[in-house]
């Protein structure tokens, strides 16, 4: 249900409609009167009175409800003192400026005087226009179209939940991305600012945002579970809201005693947070984007026709990208020869499947040629320990399968200085789970995989319960 | 002129008098009365530049006529370059594996209280029915803590590899639309399934083989029949291809006696001969699609009976999926779908029927047929994650389990009378499904039900919204993914659906 409102409250809400009348009569008026300078425009002459007096009157009244409005409304304090003033300012200069059009001024005064007075008006007019919008759509809205985005959301990387904080990572990002516009550095409606622990323990005009341990006394999750009709509710309506799992963390942050420091483990978890923590956690593959943010050029249309004719899948990883995957998955009979062809596609090629075709240790010498691969499959080939050691020159490397192959633990160890790796599929290789230890030292942040996982006969996989 | 050529072209020839036949006199006065008229409207038109906008080429220009197949790129980088989609056909209940709801338990045998049927409709619940307790003992699994009852042991061991989804609610509460509705985003017949989606928009990886497989088991088509693997408006080359387990892999799939492969070639060749000239007559793209279906189908003579063979599988892997070759069976299927999207198939839709718990007898009783269903697939699905996972395919290939609905937290009365065994009713308010692999989060957990497991109170979610999920995964943005069709462009989540980023990577 919408609040009551009172009548100048009521009248207030008119300035946002109001406003455009002014702008369009007096810009109106004061082309038509320069215009009318030319005798082929002499014709506008008599309509300029009447146009400048309804932009003069309809400033006033604009004045009027922004008057009104700024009672009720919570802006920003030192845009909105410019933006009154500068509006009051309009207002007093177009009715002088259509008194001395229409000559009801009785002093004497240069012919040039009127268009002087057009120029200070229209600028007046656009900068007072221009800080209604900045208030209205907040800071920088106009120059967002071509400067950098600053709204973008914040979002940290999270490898381990327990491992992170659970302020500056879980609890500050979130405050960060939906109440700091307002409540913030540049804002502070209700005289509150959320972006540290003493603004946030010192709260605004209600009082503290929060009562550490006391979740359900705290304002700041009150706030933000009333229904979203409710005048009270933050963020207002309209804003981006947040989630339920986020008001979850929240408030399951202020019981836990709203630390500012502490880390998620040391913090009481029951079963129903553990989820939405681990939800938070981010996973592998978010760290490293498989495929590069700087864009490429082309790859030869002769170099993919080639290929192709080979037998090999080309396709680009996402339309309008240059940036290629190529696999071999319908013809399995290609050989060295044939990844020969790839080095020519070395800028572009960023996915290969070469997987379970005839090739061998010499076909790794192009392949390792190709530096912006991020994912490779080799798996079910006859490559061994030799080949795979010239592959040290893919550092962009983020997964690599070499399950079926005869590599061995020291053929992967030549690899370590791949440490962008995430995941390297190592089933049915000469790799056993005994050398996971020492690999895993190699590679601490890539999972490892040796497979061969089996499944424990259980009773019921084999009998069916039967009606009594 | 060998012989073989001589008599295409004498095909050729008689299909081009048969087509001549057509044209009358009555087409002449037509056709350049509309064709003057065209023409006049191409020009004036021409200027235009919305006719030429973008849209346009996103909507129809995906179709690549003389090659519908071809592999083609997403409108984003993929994280899943495959999909796996498991529908237990009859809607498994949720109550008894993953939405664990002591309270119910407590409330197990009163009297579902009116507040929950006031405006309700079930499709068998009359009058007032009994609250059922959850026949089932939970656990929480793994580090993620997710509840998985002890009916799914296995699948109880790889719970941090699934991500749920707790509160999917739908607005169907008999299977045919239901079905229809999850695959095909719309609960009555006509629109494309996602796979077909799928392979219009990325058509497929091994030139061999189709780019969009349909796998059933439990002895029975879905209720919404093959619709849901149906290629709707999207050109029909992009419908599901059904395979069976059991004898062979596609009906009609061997020659017949005394037709060597050669003769079927040529005589391939020579109708798509035909074909192409009634092309040129008519341009009727599903002329198109039926030449590369025919190649399509002579390819898939060698390479379908290879990929569907599942006897060349060591006896460690039948040990783990719990398969038998030559039988159809769920399991089978499971290890089907692996050895498909590990060749490159873009979209495996499996389904298994029997899940419509309802109580009325033993054989679809919660405490006996459901636990038995359970078991038949428990054990083939933990397998076919653990082996996508060790072959390094997981991270690729998006995995879902789930039902077309849930089931009630109250004891079916059909008629209103007493069962004598435990089952439940159809219910379309709130149920849980699992998606895996692909870009999903592992581990994660996503919405939630009310104390009884009877309608959500957070992260509601929609099939639609599932669907949009999907399309992500694989590149697209179901907003934008469109077909253009009857004058507007079509999108397989119509005017709805979000991705449901809580759950994504």
């Amino acid at each position: 249900m919408l609040p009551l409102l009172s009548i100048t409250e009521f009248l207030g809400r008119f300035h946002p409609l109001l406003v455009h009348l002014p702008i369009g009569m007096l810009l109106l008026g004061i082309v038509m009167h320069w215009l009318s300078t030319k005798a082929r425009y002499a014709g506008l002459r008599p309509g300029i009175a009447v146009t400048l007096l309804i932009g003069a009157v309809s400033a006033i009244f604009s004045c009027i409800s922004g008057w009104l409005l700024a009672g009720d409304g919570e802006y920003e304090v030192t845009t909105l003192d410019r933006h009154r003033w500068m509006g009051i300012a309009v207002a007093v200069i177009s009715v002088v400026y259509y008194l001395v059009f229409t000559n009801k001024i009785s002093i004497k005064l240069p012919p040039y005087f009127p268009y002087v007075l057009s120029l200070i008006l229209a600028l007046t007019l656009s900068f007072a226009g221009h800080l209604g919008g900045t208030l209205t759509h907040g800071e920088g809205y106009l120059t967002g179209a071509w400067g950098e985005r600053t709204d973008k959301e914040v979002r940290k990387f999270i490898p381990d939940v327990q491992q992170a904080k659970v302020y500056d990572d879980i609890i500050q990002p979130m405050l960060q991305n939906k109440c700091y516009s307002c409540h913030g550095p540049s804002k502070q409606k209700g005289k509150l600012r959320l972006d540290s622990r003493e603004n946030i323990l010192t709260g605004g005009e209600d009082g503290a945002a929060i009562v550490p341990g006391k979740g359900d006394e705290s304002m700041l999750y009150k706030r933000l579970i009333l229904e979203q009709t409710d005048k009270e509710h933050m963020p207002p309506k309209g804003r981006p809201q947040f989630t339920n799992s986020e008001i979850e963390l929240i408030h399951w942050w202020i019981n836990s005693g709203a630390a500012f420091d502490k880390f998620v483990h040391a913090l009481p978890q029951d079963e129903k947070i553990q989820p939405l923590l681990l939800a938070l956690q981010s996973s592998g593959s978010t760290a490293k984007p498989d495929v590069p943010e700087t864009p490429v050029d082309a790859a030869s249309p002769a170099g993919i026709a080639k290929l192709k004719e080979a037998g090999a899948t080309v396709i680009p990883v996402a339309t309008g990208s240059n940036y290629l995957s190529v696999n071999f998955i319908s013809s399995k009979a290609i050989t060295d020869k044939e990844t020969d062809m790839l080095t020519e596609l070395a800028a572009q090629l960023v996915w290969l499947k070469v997987g379970g075709t005839s090739i061998t240790d010499n076909a790794m010498v192009s392949i390792a040629k190709l530096t912006n691969l991020t994912r490779l499959s080799l798996e079910h080939t006859d490559i061994t320990d030799e080949g795979l050691k010239h592959l040290q020159t893919l550092g962009n490397l983020l997964y690599l399968n070499i399950v079926g192959t005869k590599v061995t633990a020291n053929g992967l160890s030549a690899l370590k200085e791949l440490q962008n790796l995430q995941s390297v599929y190592l089933y049915q290789s000469a790799i056993t789970g005994q050398d996971l230890e020492a690999l895993q030292k190699l590679f601490p942040s890539a999972t490892l995989d040796t497979g061969g996982y089996s499944l424990p006969l259980l009773e019921g996989d084999t009998s069916e319960v039967k009606p009594r | 002129m060998t012989r073989k050529e001589l008599n295409n072209e004498k095909l050729a020839q008689e299909a081009n008098y048969e087509q001549l036949r057509f044209v009358t006199r009555r087409h002449f006065l037509r056709d350049s009365a509309t064709g003057l008229g065209a023409m006049a409207l191409g020009s004036f038109l021409s200027g235009c530049d919305w006719l030429g906008s973008k849209d346009k080429t996103m909507a129809s220009g995906l179709f690549d006529s003389a090659n519908p197949m071809a592999g083609r790129a997403p409108m984003f980088p993929a994280k899943a370059k495959s999909v796996i989609y498991l529908h237990m056909a009859g809607a498994p209940s949720q109550l008894e594996l993953f939405d664990y709801k002591p309270e119910l338990l407590k409330l197990d045998g009163q009297e579902c209280p009116q507040s929950l049927l006031e405006g309700k409709r079930f499709a068998f619940i009359r009058g007032v029915p009994k609250m059922l307790g959850p026949w089932a003992d939970f656990k929480q699994r793994g580090d993620s803590g997710n509840w998985v009852s002890d009916h799914m042991p296995h699948l109880a061991t790889v719970a941090d590899e699934l991500s749920f989804l707790k509160a999917v609610q739908t607005d169907q509460f008999n299977h045919a639309p239901a079905q229809l509705l999850m695959h095909t985003g719309s609960a009555r017949l006509g629109r494309p399934s996602i796979g077909a989606w799928a392979s219009y928009g990325l058509g497929t990886e091994n030139s061999n083989l189709p780019g969009f497989v349909v796998l059933t088991s439990g002895g029975k088509n879905p209720d919404a029949g093959k619709s849901v693997w149906g290629n709707g408006f999207l050109p029909s080359v992009y419908q599901g291809v059904q395979c069976r387990s059991e004898g062979d892999p596609v009906l009609f799939i061997n020659n017949p006696e005394g037709i060597s492969g050669d003769l079927r070639k040529a005589s391939i060749d020579a109708i798509n001969r035909v074909n192409q000239q009634s092309f040129k007559t008519f341009n009727d793209p599903e002329i198109l699609s039926r030449i590369s279906q025919y190649e399509m189908a002579y390819k898939m003579q060698m390479s379908v009976p290879e990929a569907m063979d599942i006897n060349d599988e060591p006896d460690y892997i039948h040990e783990m999926y719990g398969t038998k070759p030559g039988v159809e069976s769920y399991a089978n299927n499971c290890l089907l779908a692996r050895k498909l999207v590990e060749k490159g198939v873009r979209y495996v839709q499996l389904f298994d029927w029997g899940w419509d718990s309802h109580g009325t007898y033993a054989g679809d009783s919660i405490e006996i047929a459901f636990v038995n269903k359970c078991r038949s697939v428990d054990r083939a699905t933990t397998a076919l994650l653990l082996d996508l996972k060790q072959r390094g395919l997981l991270e690729e290939t998006l995995v879902i389990w789930g039902g077309e609905f849930g089931r009630t937290p109250m004891q079916e009365n059909r008629e209103g009378k007493q069962q004598s065994f435990k089952g439940r009713d159809h219910h379309a308010e709130a149920f849980t499904i699992w998606m895996a692999g692909g870009g999903i989060k592992r581990g994660a957990s996503y919405g939630e039900t009310d104390p009884i497991g009877y309608s959500p109170i957070s992260g509601k979610v929609s099939p639609y919204d599932v669907q949009a999920t999907i399309l992500n995964q694989l590149g697209f943005d179901h907003e934008k993914f469109t077909y253009q069709f009857q004058g507007r462009p079509f999108r397989l989540t119509d005017v709805e659906g979000r991705v449901i980023n809580e759950i994504v990577a």
